[in-house]
């Protein structure tokens, strides 16, 4: 055939050579920051609406009530509803980021590595942002309005270790569990997350009966002030660390499905 | 003609899914530096085969290897491979312009300024979702990313579902020109026999989960005629030549066979026997060899 003839006639296309394990790892985390509107900007967004509703709201009871919430009205835990969206975020990256990567002859192992890099990333990130937004808010008296929503006591008001550590742990972890949905998904479909829920509800429920059968109610609110904010963001790291292990073992053998 | 190493090695490969066999004991080769087609119907298994191939499904049992080497989970031999289907999916809002930033990241080879030639050929929206794309555009999103990795073996999976008649073309002058510019192995999957014929250079043809042909394709060009004559002559003739016959048609006193394993003397036989000898197209011969009882009817 011509085509043969011509194929002999010039040079072999040349394999290309394997990149090393952090290389075929770190084209994973990029991967994920392929589309910087969704990894980046809608988390942003989503941020600063929860903050300009607050402040609006904020602004409307200062206004209405013609005194500055001094006393603890202005403390809001609003930001916990950042937390939600960090769920849906991972089981998105979990999800179609894995039959986009295999597509592109990446190995389950590097995804699974490159993508847990990548939420460590993502949270550490979030965690700046919040920590310094949070010494900005004390130094604006809350924003002129006696506002708190990233320097307030549900977030602990320490140094800036345990405000940085408190951030980083709460986003991780609800990125942790996100990816264990979207892992057990990927590897068992519906199914999966199924009885993913009906275990993590049992879990919960398990404690719950053990502390209230033992009657150590109390004793869990003395280890919750005895530890502090410092300390209760360090242990949300073992349930983070735990949600990763298993969703790196269920992508082990999963395979993208059509 | 080719390297002596095969590409892939495969030895009785099984795959089930649950009760279903999809591949049922399968062994094959394919070349180095060859275009091959896999062909057969839905079903037949030819996607199973791929996805094994390239790692994003494991055998139930034999083996299968890719540069001498099992491709699952294998960084080294997956580094070396595209595999372009047809359900390929995207993360979500991901537009064109989002594929071919990152596919450079997992392709050593890749060629930006030929992606950015075909972008043009095919006419493709860069900036537009790929959720609003439609079939053709999606399908040369994927051809796209095919060509320009020229990654050393590239699976083509029915690449082309939507793609008009122009830019199948396109697909086939871009692959031939490249292909001979920058030898690789090449397995294309597709139901558009007739089309690609000239294209391959090698034939497996799978059914219900087992090779039914593996050659070849010169060796298959000749291989099957159609050959028409009183039908008496011709029940003589395939007893005389031990012939395969894969079809056979009659009307009045006349029969028309198509069969497999012609070579020279039975040409030669044939011509001295006045019956008269047609070659047929691969795309009958697969037909034939796949389609059984059903086929027939469907003609």
């Amino acid at each position: 055939m011509t085509t043969v003839a011509l194929a002999e006639s010039s040079a072999r296309i040349a394999g290309p050579r394997t990149p090393g394990a952090f290389a075929r790892v770190w084209r994973v985390v990029r991967l994920h920051y392929a589309n910087r509107m969704n990894s980046i900007a809608v988390p942003l967004i989503i941020a600063a609406f929860i903050v300009t509703v607050y402040l609006v709201v904020q602004t409307l009871i200062v206004s209405a009530t013609g005194q500055n919430a001094e006393s603890g009205q202005g403390d809001s835990p609003g930001l916990v509803y950042f937390l939600p969206y960090q769920v849906v975020f991972a089981v998105q990256a979990m999800n179609l980021t894995f039959a986009y990567a295999l597509g592109l002859s990446s190995t389950r192992r590097d995804f699974s590595l490159g993508t847990w890099l990548m939420f460590l990333i993502q949270s550490a990130g979030f965690a700046v942002l919040f920590t310094a937004l949070s010494y900005l808010e004390q130094w604006t008296s809350g924003w002129g309005l006696h506002a708190e929503i990233f320097h307030t006591v549900v977030y602990g008001t320490g140094s800036v270790g345990q405000r940085l550590l408190t951030f980083f742990a709460g986003i991780l972890l609800f990125q942790c569990i996100g990816s264990v949905f979207g892992a057990a998904f990927v590897r068992w479909r519906a199914f999966g997350m199924y009885v993913l829920s009906a275990a993590l509800v049992v879990l919960l429920l398990g404690a719950v009966a053990l502390i209230t059968f033992t009657d150590s109610w109390g004793a869990v609110g003395r280890w919750f002030v005895a530890v502090g904010p410092a300390g209760f963001s360090a242990w949300l790291l073992v349930p983070a660390a735990m949600f990763a292990v298993i969703g790196h073992l269920a992508l082990r053998r999963a395979t993208p499905k059509s | 003609m080719t390297n002596l190493t095969p590409v892939i090695e495969v030895r009785d490969l099984t795959k089930r899914f649950g009760s279903m066999i999809a591949l049922d004991a399968v062994s094959l080769t394919v070349p180095a530096d060859s275009i091959t087609g896999l062909l057969g119907r839905n079903g037949a298994g030819k996607t199973t085969l791929m996805h094994v191939l390239t790692g994003q499904d494991f055998p139930t049992s034999g083996e299968a290897r890719v540069f001498g080497q099992p491709p699952a989970e294998n960084a080294s031999v997956l580094q070396h491979i595209a595999f372009i289907k047809e359900s390929q999916k995207y993360p979500d809002d991901f537009k064109p312009l989002h594929v071919f930033r990152s596919a450079p990241w997992f392709f050593e080879n890749w060629d930006a300024d030929f992606a950015d030639r075909l972008v043009d050929d095919f006419r493709l929206p860069l900036k537009r979702r790929i959720k609003k794309l439609s079939r053709g555009q999606l399908s040369a999103v994927g051809v796209i990313v095919g060509l320009a990795s020229r990654a050393p073996l590239t699976f083509f999976d029915e690449p082309y579902l939507g793609l008009d008649a122009v830019a199948r073309q396109i697909f086939y002058d871009r692959l031939l020109a490249d292909y001979a510019e920058f030898p690789r192995t090449i397995v294309l999957s597709t139901h558009l026999i007739d089309e690609v014929a000239n294209l391959l250079e090698h034939v497996i043809v799978i059914d219900q989960g087992r090779i039914v042909l593996d050659a070849p394709a010169d060796e298959l060009r000749g291989r099957a005629a159609s050959i028409v004559g009183p039908k008496a002559d011709i029940d003589a003739f395939v007893a005389r030549r031990g012939l395969e016959v894969l079809h056979r048609e009659e009307l009045g006193g006349t029969a028309s066979i198509l069969a497999d394993g012609i070579d020279e003397v039975v040409r030669a036989d044939a011509l001295n026997s006045g019956l008269q000898l047609t070659p047929v197209s691969l795309q009958q011969l697969v037909v034939r060899r796949t389609g059984g009882a059903l086929a027939e009817a469907s003609r």
